[in-house]
């Protein structure tokens, strides 16, 4: 019985090890890395057309078997006609040429690597997500015989969506007016007194100033959680500038003074980013629209406007503007994660601002 | 006083309270100050970064020629800084001791951090290597300045500058200006050159960078060394003067842009009556900034007199 078993273990063993010896393909192992960037945050084999920088491209080869190569000449083949520059690296020698980078490696003995890097420019544009294959041939000799390796790695470049930052503008407002004059013969809609433009400017200040040093102040104590010091407040107050004004447009309102303030003390580029804030608004506001002029009058209805935030706030910044902006694709999980943690931080202050802003009003004469 | 008003006076205090273990607003930041001058036999070499990219760790790449290296120099300018953060730098797989926190520090933790990498650095290939605990943040690049002597080289006088000059509306600062305070030989100058690395620029917003009034380059910080680096390096030779030299960063539209380093480095023909000085180096500058923005503060006092209007009004309206 004991001897059965370890015939088991041993045909298991083999057929583990069995696959992994014929998948080998010479001695020669080629990784390519694009861009050369934390690949934690930002999005693996994504370049973003239009960047004004050179994006980083690392092939590494290694040795992976038992015998030394000499003479390795790696060929890269560039895409699309990409730009190519050659940063100081200890692989000397390296070169480009017509769309072809070449470097010599003379000697890679058993389990070494060499690395080879070099930049390229991505297209100024492209119209759609457009495949990018980048091309290794790698030509060298194992014991005195010629050998050669290929390696094809797909990337895309994807367009900058600059249309996003003034499309969302101009569709945030129409969908806001759209919205209003849809409305126009019920109560909700009713004119800002002097009294909500305080309200809300004074909650915009509050935001654009004091939370967004706060956030900045403070982010790091969180971690990867230092987001909610911002998107509690947001919401928050959110739901405190509607609950109090109680009027359709409260948020877009809110929302483009906390942008116009940003703009006066911080600097933001407020063309750059108004779409940004405008969506945010946009979305607070219709929800309050489509709910029958519920002001945050429930905890439910409040949770949602900070859920409805989040998801369009960071959503947009992280899948539109980001790269359209910024020229950024971040990872999707971790696109994915800030909006989740958005809505948590939604959530949080969607609960909090509901039960502050039922006090804050009572309070009031 | 009521619990509420007791827990909003306690929000105020935490907002205004100066924080400890974070990072907070730094302030303008400091001036380029002259940190090494000279006049040798060889050339001083400048550059190294490609951008903010979260890489950890950080690898840069200098070539430096033969020679002795006499003053070397690592600018590595960081996003985000925080107190608990390390920044570990290796030259050559040696470490460089450094200080425990930044040299100057600006604006929302733009820092500017400084290894001496005198002894670390050689002719040849050098490898430059920053690790570091930064949450959300990390270097934008590994700057390196050295001065490599060598008798066979040109007589070569040089002036280094460095800071970290927060330039944007929220310092109110729109320019950066350095002064070259010496008088320069102009006979025999067979070159000038001005390099500059500068942070956070971006392709579109046009900043200005002149020379003796002598425009450089629109744009130029747009972000073309790498994400928010710019790395550069123009010929002044026909610009320079004996006297009065300067260089001028303007913000133009630019957002913000931090101008962290500026090297004038004039080469002469043999023969010149330039006397050698050898290597002069300076204690460059420190600034932590600190403190709450005065706009906080402002917005916080606009709040407490807004709800006191907004409690009276409708006090006032009340039937």
């Amino acid at each position: 019985m004991r001897g059965a078993t370890a015939a088991l273990l041993l045909l298991l063993a083999a057929a583990l090890l069995v696959p992994a010896a014929l998948a080998a393909d010479g001695p020669l192992a080629i990784t390519v890395e694009v861009p050369v960037k934390n690949q934690q945050i930002y999005a693996a084999d994504t370049l973003v057309a239009g960047t004004s920088w050179d994006e980083r491209v690392r092939v590494t080869v290694s040795n992976t078997g038992g015998t030394p190569i000499s003479d390795l000449e790696v060929r890269v083949g560039v895409p699309l006609g990409m730009p190519v520059s050659v940063p100081q690296q200890p692989l000397p020698g390296v070169t480009a040429e017509n769309g072809t980078v070449r470097a010599m490696v003379p000697s890679l003995g058993p389990g070494e690597s060499a690395n080879l890097t070099f930049g390229v420019r991505p297209p100024a544009s492209v119209e759609y997500r457009t495949p990018a294959v980048f091309e290794v041939t790698a030509t060298y000799l194992v014991d005195g015989a010629g050998q050669t390796t290929t390696a094809s790695h797909e990337t895309a470049v994807v367009p900058p969506l600059s249309w996003v930052t003034y499309g969302t503008i101009g569709s945030s407002l129409l969908v806001l007016v759209a919205a209003v004059l849809f409305f126009r013969r019920s109560t909700v809609l009713t004119r800002f007194s002097t009294s909500d433009l305080v309200t809300i400017a004074l909650i915009a200040a509050l935001l654009g100033v004091v939370f967004r040093w706060f956030w900045q102040t403070f982010n790091d104590l969180l971690g990867p959680f230092g987001g909610l010091l911002f998107t509690v407040p947001t919401a928050v107050l959110v739901v405190l500038a509607v609950h109090l004004v109680r009027k359709p447009g409260t948020a877009t309102l809110l929302f483009f003074v906390q942008e116009l303030v940003a703009m006066v003390v911080w600097g933001t580029n407020i063309l750059l980013w108004l779409g940004w804030y405008l969506m945010e608004g946009v979305a607070v506001d219709l929800l309050c629209l489509v709910l029958g002029g519920d002001y945050a009058d429930r905890r439910a209805t409040a949770v949602g406007i900070g859920i409805i935030r989040g998801v369009v706030s960071y959503g947009a910044f992280y899948f539109l503007f980001a790269p359209a902006v910024w020229h950024i694709a971040y990872a999707p999980w971790y696109g994915f994660l800030q909006v989740g943690l958005a809505v948590l931080g939604g959530v949080i202050g969607g609960w909090i601002g509901y039960s502050t802003a039922v006090k804050v009003r009572g309070a009031m004469p | 006083m009521t619990r509420g008003a007791a827990a909003i006076a306690l929000a105020l205090l935490l907002l205004l309270a100066p924080p400890a273990a974070a990072g907070e607003w730094r302030g303008a930041g400091s001036p380029l100050a002259l940190v090494a001058e000279g006049t040798v036999h060889g050339t001083v070499l400048t550059g190294g970064g490609h951008g903010y990219t979260s890489e950890n760790p950080y690898a840069e790449y200098a070539e430096l020629p033969a020679g002795t290296v006499t003053f070397a120099r690592l600018s590595v300018p960081v996003w985000n800084y925080n107190e608990a953060d390390t920044l570990d730098v290796l030259v050559n797989g040696q470490a460089l001791p450094w200080e425990g926190a930044p040299r100057i520090v600006s604006a929302w933790g733009v820092a500017s951090y400084l290894f001496d990498a005198s002894g670390a650095a050689r002719p040849g290939t050098n490898a430059l290597e920053a690790r570091y605990v930064n949450e959300n943040g990390g270097p934008y690049g590994l700057y390196l300045t050295a001065v490599v002597e060598n008798q066979t080289m040109p007589l070569t006088r040089f002036f280094v500058y460095e800071g970290n000059a927060a330039l944007g509306p929220a310092t109110r600062l729109d320019r950066e200006v350095v002064e070259v305070d010496a008088v320069v030989e102009t006979e025999g100058l067979v070159n000038a050159t001005l390099a500059t690395m500068q942070i956070a620029g971006t392709a579109g917003e046009r900043d200005r960078l002149l020379f003796n009034d002598h425009l450089l380059g629109e744009d130029v910080g747009r972000a073309k060394t790498g994400p928010y680096l710019d790395v550069d390096t123009f010929d002044v030779t026909p610009y320079v003067n004996a006297t009065g030299n300067r260089v001028v960063f303007e913000r133009g539209d630019e957002t913000y842009i931090h101008p962290f380093a500026a090297a004038l480095v004039l080469t002469y023909a043999d023969g010149t009556g330039v006397p050698g000085t050898g290597v002069t180096v300076h204690e460059p500058g420190r600034s932590g900034g600190g403190g709450v923005p005065l706009p906080v503060v402002g917005v916080l006092l606009l709040c407490v007199a807004g709800a006191g209007y907004l409690f009276f009004d409708r006090r006032r309206r009340r039937p």
